[in-house]
């Protein structure tokens, strides 16, 4: 998908239509559109009002040859069937859109011949000012540390790293949270369904889990890997010959998480009398689970939001740390309770 | 983390070297660059060449072909002082310090400040303080007798000695393999430091984090070839697991997850229980659990300490730390034999040293451990002893011309049966199988495999060790993940489980968002 900005519409509107109708200078305006720093918030604010209202779109052309850049960002999605790279490519492409850049954007599957290489390589050739990678995957990460690119690159992923600007929602907070929630309420033998451990969330949630289970002292119980499809988490739960020995599931991702739930109602097992279940991102859809689903909430959009305003700060030139997190928080529905008596 | 540039010219510049011992070539046209003010790291498994390459580099091996230039001049390295004279200076795995000896003795030995009466004491002392001082110790008591001080700080002794040459290149060979944590802290300050006054360090290691804790620069080596140099901060860990093992992660990938359907839990008391099981340098202190019936893989890569704590379970090496239970009561593993006593065997990664006696026969091969435990003054009657061989022969389907024929002429695959029958002859609860598969051919692994699988089947709790982690995917009820000498994890196998898992588990960094 691609959302490149032709700038072929004849322009009737201009920065200096805009200014007066904000009742500032031209160059206000254009400080605006570029993202400058020192603006004060409501100045900002009614200039973006006024360019909503009159539609105003800058030309971009133009503005490259003003400003060296061409305003646009490329993004390159690995996985993006995924609920969460979709997500977080969207919340990019609204904070990109609202602060003037145009995003263009491709999507790596796994099987298509399309490499991270040649991705890079035509989004640098069509001219892009910097490029956000929403990364999930370990190898999407590896293959990027091969090429060599000059502009600012933001790589969306979990871990932390020594060449890419990353921003990520805190997996450890999150998964901290969702054991420490099952804790409180009694529970001291966890099973922890993690996800595909080539993804780097799958990896941060589950080391954060055995981090926090070893400092709680808990029963260091295997971990199952699962694949993040809810098939999987159903199919786990049918295969139970039983009530399970643990009494809590923590459970890498809510579509998982819908169906375990599935699998021990349909096993006779109930969910939070016998076995409490905790997922992780909050779909939409996890409030209205049977019973609703206790999670993890991951504000993709705020994420992709992120993403943009650090890229944006470092195409300006200003003071950025080389990881931003955003915090995740829980929610807490019904399919956790205190564990059954034994 | 530092950059180098590029263009800059490489201290020592080693190209294609090659080098024969005894008609085997151990190196084969390897490269190496090493840049003033760096610290690389040469990567690899046991037996890919590193200690090679280092005996090339400090003149203890003659190279039979290949270029050596350091600063760029040519020179032959035919010996340890050539190699000294040319700049290039060592500090051992093992630390040949004299205990009894004080430190500025230990630093300076060899070297030490002559007057026209002898050696100055009083210089030689001065000489080391300055040395120390290099490496952060300047306030260290040059006096102290080495054996007072702590592992690391003898190590970094070791270290004082090597730069008393004032060397362009410091070589260290496994120079972190018996210190802890914060020893391996100490030590990296001091090699920061040196790495500040320009020297260039060849820091040799398997320990992946500590490799990406301190290195600028990383060669690898897989059976005696070079893989490649690497910026460190460009080479991934799962890309360099995949060049130390030599499988492309998506051939990796591919491989494995062809796996049965869900497995149960284990449930109940676990037949075999240790709690906090370690032994200093060797692996660190572990909780681990067994049950009946059940094959628990250890995954890890080679020096992840995957033998070192088959060897603590099957109690071939007592423990410095922890307890361990057979179903539910403690007991002490005082001895391999006792270990079999209590009916924990451990079958050897090597089944020439601690397996298979080549010279006695397949029938004496295989009732050798039995006749231990019971004790050789209630020998094994004959009838008892046939039938088990036979029974052992038959259902392991080994391929000898009779029982009374030396294990010698049995092929490696059918060793390795006679070996396991061995150790399932003294009814083991707990058998502790370490690289059973290894050099056997493809046709004698499948069986082994299957053996395994039917030990499980009759209820015996089985440990497997392989360095082929696919094999360790295939068999492994559960698989406990071991990296830099401590199981990081555990995981149940499944559906979703595939080599790959485990690689990415390994290559998680510590650092990563955990």
């Amino acid at each position: 998908m691609s959302d490149v900005e032709t700038g072929e519409r004849p322009e009737k509107l201009g920065i200096r239509e805009v200014a007066a109708l904000a009742g500032v200078s031209h160059m206000t305006v254009s400080r605006v559109l570029n993202g400058h720093p020192n603006i004060r918030p409501a100045t900002r604010q009614r200039v973006l009002d006024v360019i909503q209202e009159l539609d105003f779109k800058p030309n971009s052309a133009a503005r490259a040859l003003a400003t060296q850049r061409t305003q646009r960002i490329g993004v390159i999605v690995d996985s993006a069937v995924e609920f969460g790279p979709t997500s977080t490519l969207r919340g990019f492409e609204f904070a990109a859109r609202s602060s003037g850049y145009s995003v263009a954007s491709v999507a790596l599957q796994d099987d298509a011949n399309l490499t991270p290489e040649t991705a890079v390589g035509h989004l640098i050739a069509e001219g892009v000012d910097a490029l956000c990678v929403v990364a999930p995957r370990s190898s999407s990460v590896s293959a990027l540390r091969r090429i060599s690119i000059d502009v600012p690159v933001l790589v969306v992923k979990a871990a932390k790293d020594p060449t890419f600007l990353t921003v990520s929602v805190d997996q450890q907070l999150g998964t901290t949270l969702a054991v420490d929630h099952l804790v409180s309420l009694g529970h001291r033998d966890i099973l922890h369904l993690a996800g595909p451990l080539d993804w780097l969330d799958a990896r941060g949630r589950e080391r954060a889990f055995h981090t926090r289970i070893e400092q709680w002292g808990l029963k260091a119980r295997p971990i199952v890997v699962g694949d993040w499809t809810s098939d999987f988490g159903y199919d786990y739960a049918v295969g139970l010959k039983g009530v399970p020995e643990y009494t809590a599931m923590f459970v890498a991702n809510d579509e998982m998480a819908l169906g375990v739930v599935h699998g021990f109602h349909d096993r006779g097992i109930r969910v939070p009398e016998d076995v409490s279940v905790v997922g992780f991102d909050d779909l939409p859809l996890s409030r209205h689970f049977l019973p609703p689903l206790t999670t993890v909430r991951q504000d993709f959009h705020a994420l992709g939001v992120k993403a943009m305003e650090v890229l944006r700060a470092a195409l300006e030139g200003r003071e950025i740390p080389q990881r931003s997190k955003i915090p995740s928080e829980l929610v807490v529905r019904a399919s956790t309770a205190p564990p059954r008596a034994s | 983390m530092r950059a180098t540039d590029a263009a800059a010219r490489p201290v020592v510049e080693m190209t294609g070297i090659t080098v024969v011992i005894e008609g085997t070539p151990v190196l084969h046209g390897v490269d190496l660059r090493l840049f003033g003010g760096e610290i690389h790291a040469l990567m690899g498994g046991n037996g890919a060449g590193k200690s090679s390459m280092v005996k090339a580099l400090t003149g203890a091996y003659r190279i039979d072909s290949g270029e050596v230039r350091i600063d760029g001049e040519p020179v032959a390295l035919s010996g340890p002082a050539a190699a000294e004279a040319a700049g290039v200076a060592a500090a051992f795995q093992d630390v040949d310090l004299c205990g009894n000896l004080s430190i500025a003795e230990n630093i300076m030995i060899g070297h030490e400040e002559r007057r026209w009466y002898g050696i100055s004491w009083r210089a030689t002392r001065l000489r080391a303080v300055e040395v120390l001082d290099e490496l952060g110790l300047g306030d260290l008591d040059p006096k102290l007798t080495v054996a007072a001080l702590p592992p690391a700080i003898q190590q970094l002794v070791a270290i004082a000695r090597a730069l008393v040459t004032q060397p362009k290149v410091l070589v260290l060979d496994e120079p972190t393999s018996s210190l802890d944590a914060d020893e391996v802290a100490t030590l990296f300050r001091a090699l920061r430091r040196l790495r500040e006054h320009g020297v260039a360090i060849l820091f040799v290691s398997h320990f992946l984090e500590q490799v990406y804790a301190i290195s600028d620069r990383i060669t690898v080596l897989r059976d005696g070839r070079g893989q490649g140099e690497y910026p460190t901060r460009e080479l991934d860990r799962a890309e360099l697991i995949s060049k130390m093992i030599g499988k492309d992660l998506t051939e990796l990938r591919r491989i494995g997850s062809e796996r049965r359907a869900h497995r149960a839990e284990p449930t109940g008391e676990p037949v075999y229980r240790v709690v906090g099981l370690g032994r200093r340098g060797d692996f660190d202190a572990t909780d681990f659990e067994l049950h009946r019936g059940e094959v628990v893989g250890l995954g890890g890569l080679r020096g992840s300490g995957r033998s070192e704590f088959g060897q603590l379970l099957g109690g071939v090496v007592r423990g410095d730390s922890g307890t361990v239970q057979i179903d539910g009561r403690k007991v002490v593993l005082s001895s391999p034999a006792a270990a079999l006593r209590h009916r924990i065997a451990f079958a050897s990664e090597d089944r020439r040293d601690g397996g298979i006696i080549e010279e006695l026969s397949v029938r004496d091969n295989i009732v050798l451990a039995l006749q231990a435990i019971r004790g050789w003054a209630r020998p094994i009657s004959h009838a008892e002893r046939d039938a088990l061989v036979d029974r052992f022969m038959e259902s392991f389907d080994i391929v000898a011309p009779g029982p009374d024929a030396p294990a010698k002429q049995l092929s490696g695959g059918n060793q390795q049966k006679v070996l396991l029958a061995r150790w399932l002859a003294t009814r083991p609860h707990v058998l502790v199988l370490d690289e059973p598969t290894r050099g056997v051919d493809i046709a004698a692994k499948v069986e082994i495999q299957a053996r395994v699988a039917e030990m499980a089947r009759d209820g015996v709790a089985v440990v497997f060790i392989s360095s082929e982690l696919d094999e360790v995917v295939r068999l492994s009820d559960r698989i406990a993940i071991l990296k830099d000498r401590r199981k990081i994890g555990e995981v149940s196998n499944g559906p979703g489980l595939s080599v790959d898992t485990i690689i990415e588990m390994i290559a998680a960094a510590d650092d990563d968002d955990a």
